[in-house]
């Protein structure tokens, strides 16, 4: 096939056109598919942590630890809920700039930072999670044991995670850099 | 813009997303929610174009730019046909739709930034409009865009390889 032929066998592609109704559902948040996920996500965590906040000072022995386990646990409970809105910030503006070329490297920096206050924000929660439950506990085998397993777990999820960034980092830092000369 | 300029505009230049869909994503329905994510992200974008550039140019830019810039999850490759394996599959596809199939089917090997410039090349657009929508020089332009045709044609046709 040569140019012509190419841009023949392009320019045929058939497409069956959306009518505009079909079009203009399409420019509403709610029913973008990512926005959706994301906000469903949110939604359920903001509900359970909720849940638990509003329990865990007297079911859960909040009154009897010191004060700084309380505002590091809250503080991390608000981080993880923050993380979602600058979730949904993010997906909301992919296009960030005059061309393909900067708009990229914008968004690659704007992702950086997230996938680190992502993390950040995950270990938090981690920490002041198990300060909480294990403060004031004595240390004896079996338990010793059950806290490296929650470990292991913790940073089991806390490696996928960052996994998971470093393929999406690579993967646009990969065309951007295919664009340079 | 208002909205229903922007959907009178959008209908009229609907095909260019088809084909950027189509460039991106294999599957129809990853096609479809990229095309959703597209037309959001040039609503979002609208109220920043002042109309310097040719509104084709612009949606192009964008379109690029969510195609290449959006995740798509990792799912195993599972296809089932209605016909079986040794059967021929596409007896009933006249030549332009075979030969459609093996452009996009070749397209879609290439690494996405390639794909993009081969698209806009292929949509008929100078080399002065490419160097615009994706921020490289002309020169660049014309340099990558011969070393993607000839992968694309060994792609295309690997027995003269």
């Amino acid at each position: 096939m040569n140019l012509d032929n190419l841009q023949a066998a392009w320019n045929a592609a058939p497409a069956s056109p959306l009518p505009a109704d079909a079009l203009r559902r399409m420019l509403r948040s709610g029913r973008h598919p990512l926005l959706r996920r994301i906000r469903r996500q949110a939604l359920v965590e903001i509900l359970g942590w909720t849940a638990f906040l509003s329990l865990y000072y007297t079911a859960l022995d909040g009154d009897q630890k010191p004060l700084w386990c309380n505002l590091l646990l809250i503080t991390a409970l608000l981080g993880a809920i923050a993380h979602h809105a600058l979730a949904f910030l993010s997906a909301r503006q992919l296009v960030q700039g005059n061309d393909l070329s900067h708009s990229l490297l914008r968004y690659y920096r704007q992702l950086r930072t997230y996938a680190f206050l992502s993390l950040a924000a995950r270990l938090l929660l981690m920490g002041s999670l198990l300060s909480f439950f294990t403060y004031g506990l004595s240390m004896e085998a079996h338990r010793r044991l059950a806290l490296t397993a929650i470990l292991l777990v913790f940073a089991g999820q806390l490696g996928l995670t960052a996994r998971y960034w470093r393929q999406r980092l690579r993967r646009v830092k990969t065309q951007w850099e295919a664009l340079q000369p | 813009m208002d909205e229903a300029t922007f959907l009178a505009w959008l209908e009229q230049h609907q095909g260019i997303l088809h084909k950027i869909c189509r460039l991106y994503r294999d599957r129809p329905e990853d096609r479809q929610d990229l095309f959703q994510e597209i037309v959001y992200q040039l609503w979002r974008s609208a109220p920043a174009y002042r109309g310097a550039a040719q509104p084709g140019t612009w949606i192009y830019r964008i379109a690029l730019n969510t195609a290449m810039a959006t995740f798509r999850r990792r799912r195993p490759d599972i296809r089932y046909t209605p016909t079986l394996p040794d059967q021929a599959a596409d007896t009933g596809k006249d030549p332009v739709q075979r030969q459609q199939e093996a452009l996009y089917a070749a397209l879609r090997r290439l690494e996405e930034a390639d794909r993009a410039l081969i698209g806009l090349q292929l949509e008929g657009l100078s080399y002065r409009e490419i160097a615009t929508i994706t921020g490289i020089t002309e020169n660049h332009v014309g340099v990558k865009l011969n070393r993607i045709r000839r992968k694309l044609q060994q792609l295309l046709h690997p027995e003269n390889d």
